[in-house]
């Protein structure tokens, strides 16, 4: 029964891939709306182009982490089972529901059911302190954004005119749907809740719901007709300060998957500042940055969501095969995991934009855009030129947590007992990660298709206009083609020419090379944190570490213990600003006593207040 | 013209290792010394592809994958960059942003190749590495910024064809400038000194010699080529605004490959008068580039 639940929601996602695909191919959209008895409000829900190019991720990484499912899960109960089941399944539909909602009641209660299931789908497996606090975090901080929310869907003009200042709307627009984006300084909640959540969940969240608070920020560009320069501006310091920080704190992390949620947090900044070069450009006239920081942002959607997914699916298998998801305690498992290591070594690839693969794409369009953008004049260049360094700081400290993910977990030799019995897990788990590594290939070689889809929803961003502008981002991407064609031919020809002189000249294999020490040990291995540690030197303020202990002084010492704990700079200042308000807080609670009786004569205050309100 | 381009790709193929031998006998000479032979790097490479291959037994695909990659990767670059201002084989608007990528490509595979070995000595060359390419990266991203917006090009080949000999024009401020910061990048994408000793023989002294010391026979081959490729592609773009067009295609590839070898020459001269200098103060050389680089932003910028 649950191989047809999975086959189920399979068969719909690929119903709802080929129905977004059709959308952006043919240019054009639909809508259906109706009378609704609820609130005297409309019914209306419609498929558009920038609708469809959110729902295809939302399809693929929904159906591979369904089959993924299947296979991941298969230890929990049956109770277990079905109820993630069930929670995923809603939680695909809700996406759809608020990616179609065209009226303020579908949206909110679509984006409310969205997440409540996803709260449900974090605490699925968690048992234990740290996935009740992370449930409760995210709950928390979906919530505040969802208060922001209500007041953006009250503003916004839902396709029609513009009744509020859209300035107002854009701002109500940037921290409600930021939150669930993952900006900083609103990302608190997103490493928490990604790290704790079933590895699919983690996929699905990470690369398609997050993209939801992008969605929401495009939609509001879309629906705002005049751009203003400072919307961009604030996009881009948003961007820069999500890239760097997100990457520098992926750093120091142990847990594979807390990597990658800070990672993602990072990958959001490359959105937002794609998103900052578009608006910026748009609004001085300069249609090249235009049209190249929105394609650098629109791209980096789908590529972030496929690699983002992937990696996260093969997080969840080195859970699976080797039990333990402590870089510490992991080394040489691409030995024994071939295809898991495959797979994971084109996602980090792509995660540090190599140019075969799908990442380079979208982030080499954003540092283009960032880099024409500087032809401003005056005060006004300083923001794509903001961009460009930002870009460079999160280009290469993306680069350093690949390393640290595929290298220190799959090369080398094992430090644990348990990394050393690694086992490749079953096919129900390799077969979806083995789709989204093809498909990062393709879409970082062939990405003319990918443009193709894209272009209806970059004009209707552009406002229409700039068909030349267009032609230069058509050029660039049939270049990177180019660029990643024939780097893999003369790899092709060196890989040739290369084996040829090992066939004639012979092989040996030997121990590693270790300066004549007789017994060395696989713990005397560079460790996550040794790795990252001169770039920490450089950049450890955004990361905030608190060690205790660790001091030895006797001769002949007895026990000691040492205690060190990461947080970014952000999540740290929250902490304390909180635990000072903690004071004030009580105080409003002696209004919560539970006393039912009270809480109906506060309904009979507020319901008289109102009439004499109303009466005046 | 499509055979100036090839051959001007070639040149850079087939001249890079003649780099290395240059500053060799730079060098020695400032040390009194004979020195080896120009053609060494080449004597050195054909003798590296004669032998077999000797493998770590800890390593992987990665790191056979990791060597043709890297070698590949920097090729490509030689075919991006125009020497004496001719466009190269590869040419696009954007591929500015596709070169810098290229070239953190090739710097990842090269750690992970290193990673692989499972070896403390390369896991320490490797965190150096990485922090070269922290500390460069926005120096690189700058610096083209800059140079996208004095020319208003986003190309590779039209930037360096219209900042040709800039430095003897009225606009030798932003161009003297540019060239210090490339100057910088330089030494420290090909790793020479100051920021690391190509001849030294303590480990823990190496930056790139450690990460490849579990190469042998054909990697070793393909990797000592590549950086010598490294090194060629940053002197062209350096020397470029240095070097004046002269007219015809052939003079000024003559020019332009004359120009890497003075730099070349310069940077053998830097080799013999100074010491490496201590890890630590590396971030304060990429501060140093990052200063040059946003003084000539902010000159383009008052000039409108």
């Amino acid at each position: 029964m649950e191989g047809g639940v999975v086959w189920g929601i399979v068969s719909l996602c690929m119903g709802g891939l080929v129905a977004s695909l059709w959308v952006l191919l043919s240019g054009k959209g639909w809508v259906w709306e109706q009378a609704w008895a609820m609130v005297g409000e409309r019914f209306a829900v419609g498929l558009d182009a920038l609708s469809a190019w959110f729902a295809v991720p939302l399809s693929i990484v929904g159906g591979m982490g369904a089959v993924y499912g299947r296979g991941y899960m298969r230890h929990a109960g049956w109770g277990t089972r079905m109820r993630g089941w069930w929670w995923y399944a809603a939680l695909l539909a809700s996406m759809w529901v608020v990616l179609m909602a065209r009226s303020r009641m579908v949206f909110l209660l679509a984006w409310e059911v969205m997440t409540l299931t996803s709260f449900f789908l974090v605490m699925l497996e968690g048992q234990g302190v740290e996935s009740r606090r992370a449930g409760w975090m995210y709950l928390v901080a979906g919530h505040l954004g969802m208060a922001a929310l209500v007041v953006w869907s009250v503003l916004v003009p839902w396709g029609g005119v513009a009744k509020a200042s859209m300035s107002l709307v854009f701002l109500v627009g940037l921290v409600g749907f930021g939150v669930k984006a993952g900006m900083v300084p609103l990302h608190v909640w997103l490493p928490e809740a990604h790290t704790v959540a079933p590895s699919h969940v983690s996929a699905m969240m990470s690369g398609v719901m997050i993209k939801m608070g992008v969605y929401g920020i495009l939609r509001t560009l879309v629906w705002a007709g005049e751009l203003e320069e400072w919307w961009g501006w604030s996009l881009i310091c948003v961007g820069v300060l999500s890239g760097i920080l997100g990457a520098t704190n992926a750093l120091a992390q142990r847990d594979m998957k807390r990597l990658l949620a800070y990672s993602s947090v990072d990958n959001v900044g490359i959105i937002m500042m794609g998103l900052g070069c578009g608006v910026v450009g748009r609004a001085l006239g300069m249609s090249i940055v235009s049209a190249c920081g929105f394609a650098g942002a629109l791209l980096h959607v789908w590529h972030h969501a496929i690699f983002k997914g992937l990696l996260f699916l093969g997080a969840g298998a080195v859970m699976d095969g080797v039990g333990t998801r402590n870089l510490n305690e992991l080394g040489g498992i691409g030995q024994r995991m071939r295809w898991t290591s495959v797979c994971v070594c084109i996602g980090a690839l792509a995660m540090a934009a190599a140019p075969v693969l799908n990442g380079s794409v979208s982030e080499g369009l954003v540092v283009v855009g960032g880099m024409l953008g500087g032809q401003a004049a005056g005060m006004h260049a300083l923001g794509p030129v903001g961009v460009v360094v930002g870009m460079a700081l999160t280009g290469a400290l993306a680069a350093l947590c690949s390393v640290v993910l595929f290298g220190i977990a799959f090369l080398g030799e094992a430090r644990s007992a348990a990394a050393a019995q690694a086992k490749e897990v079953g096919v129900a788990m390799r077969a979806p990660m083995v789709v989204l590594a093809a498909l990062c290939v393709m879409t970082g070689c062939v990405p003319i298709l990918t443009m193709m889809g894209s272009m209806p929803v970059i004009a209707q961003l552009m406002g229409n206009e700039g068909g030349s502008a267009l032609e230069m981002v058509w050029r660039m991407t049939k270049g990177m083609s180019v660029v990643a064609v024939s780097l893999v031919g003369m790899g092709l020809l060196l890989h040739a020419l290369r084996q040829r002189a090992i066939e004639r000249n012979g092989r040996v294999w030997q121990p590693t090379w270790g300066c004549g020490y007789l017994e060395p040990t696989a713990r005397m291995q560079y460790s996550g944190l040794s790795l990252v540690q001169p770039v920490l030197r450089v950049l450890g303020w955004l990361v905030c570490v608190r060690e205790s202990g660790g001091q030895v002084a006797e001769t002949f010492p007895r026990a000691a213990m040492f205690k060190r704990e990461v947080s970014d700079a952000v999540t740290y200042s929250l902490h304390r600003v909180m635990s000072k308000m903690r004071g004030v807080v009580e105080w409003v609670r002696i209004l919560q006593h539970g006393r039912v009786h009270a809480y109906l004569l506060y309904i009979v205050l507020t319901l008289l207040v109102l009439l004499a309100w109303k009466g005046r | 013209m499509k055979m100036t381009e090839w051959l001007q790709s070639i040149v850079g193929l087939v001249l890079a290792p003649l780099m290395v031998g240059v500053i060799q006998r730079v060098k020695a000479w400032m040390g009194g010394r004979k020195g080896q032979p120009l053609l060494q790097c080449y004597y050195e490479l054909w003798k590296l592809a004669q032998k077999g291959g000797v493998y770590s037994r800890a390593s992987t695909w990665i790191l056979r994958l990791g060597t043709v990659a890297v070698a590949g990767v920097l090729m490509m670059a030689t075919l991006m960059v125009p020497v004496g201002g001719t466009r190269g084989v590869i040419s696009f608007p954007g591929d500015v942003a596709a070169f810098v990528l290229l070239l953190g490509l090739a710097r990842v595979l090269t750690v992970l190749g290193g990673l692989d070995t499972g070896s403390s000595f390369e896991g320490m060359g490797a965190s150096r590495e990485m922090l070269l390419g922290v500390l460069s990266e926005p120096v690189i991203l700058l610096t083209f910024a800059v140079l996208v917006r004095w020319t208003a090009h986003a190309s590779l080949a039209e930037v360096c064809e219209a900042t040709r000999g800039a430095a003897w024009s009225s606009e030798w401020p932003v161009a003297v400038l540019l060239f210090a910061a490339v100057w910088v990048l330089l030494l420290m994408e090909a790793g020479r000194v100051p920021v690391d000793d190509p001849a030294t023989h303590l480990e823990l002294t190496m930056i790139h010699e450690v990460i490849v010391l579990d190469h042998s026979g054909p990697e070793l081959a393909l990797m000592q080529y590549a950086h010598a490729l490294k090194m060629w592609v940053w002197s062209v773009i350096c020397v470029n605004m240095v070097v004046p067009g002269l007219g015809a295609w052939w003079k000024d590839l003559v020019c332009g490959v004359g120009g890497v070898f003075g730099v070349a020459m310069g940077v053998g001269v830097i080799e013999s008068s100074m010491a490496r200098w201590r890890l630590n103060k590396l971030p304060h050389l990429g501060a140093g580039g990052l200063a040059l680089v946003l003084l000539a932003f902010l000159i383009d910028m008052w000039r409108g």
